[in-house]
């Protein structure tokens, strides 16, 4: 039974390949006398560098656990501090999410480059303990600037398939670190308008997925 | 273009459903978490005064040759010593009383200066001093003023009378308060605290057994720092504790 499996797959994944090979196949005959010769001839339709832009949402991540929760708190003992909080109480502190925002170029098929903006934020507020007012907000909020540089390892108009790297700053407003993204595994559907989902690690966040818009480089 | 931007706006919420999550819980309303943090000072205060109480009652009842049979304590005993009317009581090397009576015993009217030393290693401190009532041989009063002579992280000073009497049932002490009253601070404060916790007992705090079993006791804090103060009165009734608005000016 597991070798029908793999048999099957096999047969599924050749099929696969042998469709999208076959799209840039041309074949052509010519009948002399005697002969008749088949030429096939493998063509590529012409590339257009493409400006492409990408809104997208991530789950949580290493560096965004560090950042956004409770990273500030000051786990010493504080008579003081307790008392001057006894009246209130904190409701949960609730991660909204990493959510990103890139711009690339693409002018060869195989290689992107660009840059990204990530924000993510977590929140929490402080209510009075009698009257259920919120007495402080105790929202925290990341947000990292970076260069990235993306690989498409399977190019196709309709899919694609890639691995990215970023690497630049990242700050939770309070202090400056360079940190870095990387999409270890990512696809995306669609020609001009598409959708895309990636495995990665960094700042973006394990999973990530999100809509994006693709359109033509204006030829100079 | 509406309809890219309806695609838009339900794929980003899905996605922003998706990967929202809670990193940690909250705390629940408590409106009386002020006055239980306050009582759990004034406990915890009472608490460590109660084995100086008891040390200082052993001694005492060591002297006057207090008959209570074989084993007169379920709790710990200590190993006494005498040196030129200085005496040493050991409790297992966790705590050592160094007493000096100055030759005379609390129902002769005695003075005694205590110092009290924890573990083998440190330094004795002196705790205070104790004065017996002529007469009353289970009676005496205590001014432990040396905040720094307590081991733990909040300081306190308390003073006291005391009655006790030996319970032949449960083999321990039954310690009566009257006119408590002492105050905390933070450990490493000493001339300026940031807060400060007073308290007294208007009514006698009666403990059984090691537990404080009724009272009441008037705690106000004031924080140095914000300016701000308040108080809380905390009544014992069957070993239950209930909070009533404050009395303490």
């Amino acid at each position: 039974m597991k070798n029908i499996k793999t048999i099957l797959l096999a047969f599924v994944a050749l099929c696969v390949v042998q469709g999208a090979v076959a799209q840039s196949r041309e074949r052509s005959v010519v009948k002399t006398d005697s002969t008749t010769v088949i030429t096939i001839v493998k063509t590529h339709s012409e590339f257009t560098p493409k400006h492409e832009i990408r809104v997208g949402v991530g789950t949580v991540s290493l560096p965004t656990l560090l950042a956004l929760n409770e990273g500030h708190n000051d786990y010493y003992p504080d008579f003081r501090r307790d008392m001057a909080n006894a009246d209130t109480y904190l409701t949960p502190r609730m991660f909204v999410g990493n959510y990103s925002l890139t711009y690339t170029y693409q002018d060869r098929r195989w290689l992107q480059y660009g840059g990204q903006v990530v924000f993510g934020s977590s929140t929490r507020s402080r209510k009075n303990s009698f009257t259920h007012e919120t007495v402080a907000n105790l929202n925290y909020y990341v947000l990292s600037v970076m260069p990235t540089v993306r690989f498409s390892w399977f190019y196709r108009d309709a899919v694609q398939m890639y691995s990215s790297v970023s690497l630049g700053v990242v700050t939770d407003f309070d202090e400056l670190m360079v940190w870095g993204d990387a999409t270890l595994f990512g696809c995306s559907f669609g020609r001009k308008f598409f959708g895309f989902a990636e495995v990665g690690m960094g700042m973006g966040g394990w999973l990530r997925g999100g809509i994006g818009y693709r359109f033509n480089a204006v030829k100079k | 273009m509406r309809k890219y931007i309806s695609i838009l706006a339900v794929a980003l919420a899905a996605l922003f459903v998706a990967t929202s999550c809670e990193f940690s819980s909250g705390t629940d309303p408590d409106t009386n978490k002020a006055n239980r943090l306050l009582w759990n000072r004034v406990q915890e205060a009472l608490g460590s005064q109660y084995h100086h109480i008891v040390a200082v009652a052993q001694l005492n009842d060591t002297l006057r040759k207090a008959e209570y049979g074989n084993k007169p304590y379920k709790g710990e005993v200590p190993e006494i010593t005498e040196s030129n009317g200085v005496y040493t009581l050991v409790y297992a090397y966790e705590r050592t009383y160094i007493v000096n009576t100055l030759g005379k015993k609390l129902e002769e009217g005695g003075e005694w200066s205590i110092q009290v030393k924890y573990g083998t290693y440190m330094e004795p401190y002196k705790l205070g001093t104790v004065k017996g009532v002529v007469g009353e041989p289970t009676k005496f009063s205590f001014d432990f003023a040396d905040m720094y002579a307590y081991r733990g992280p909040y300081p306190c000073a308390l003073k006291s009378e005391v009655e006790y009497f030996y319970n032949v049932s449960d083999e321990s002490l039954d310690i009566t308060l009257f006119n408590t009253e002492g105050h905390s601070v933070e450990h490493y404060a000493e001339d300026h605290p940031d807060y400060i916790i007073e308290f007294k007992a208007p009514e006698p705090l009666v403990f059984y057994g090691g537990e404080l079993y009724s009272g009441v006791v008037d705690i106000l804090y004031k924080d140095n720092v914000s300016q701000t103060q308040r108080g809380v009165t905390v009544e014992i009734s069957n070993k239950f504790t209930t909070f009533a608005p404050p009395k303490l000016e």
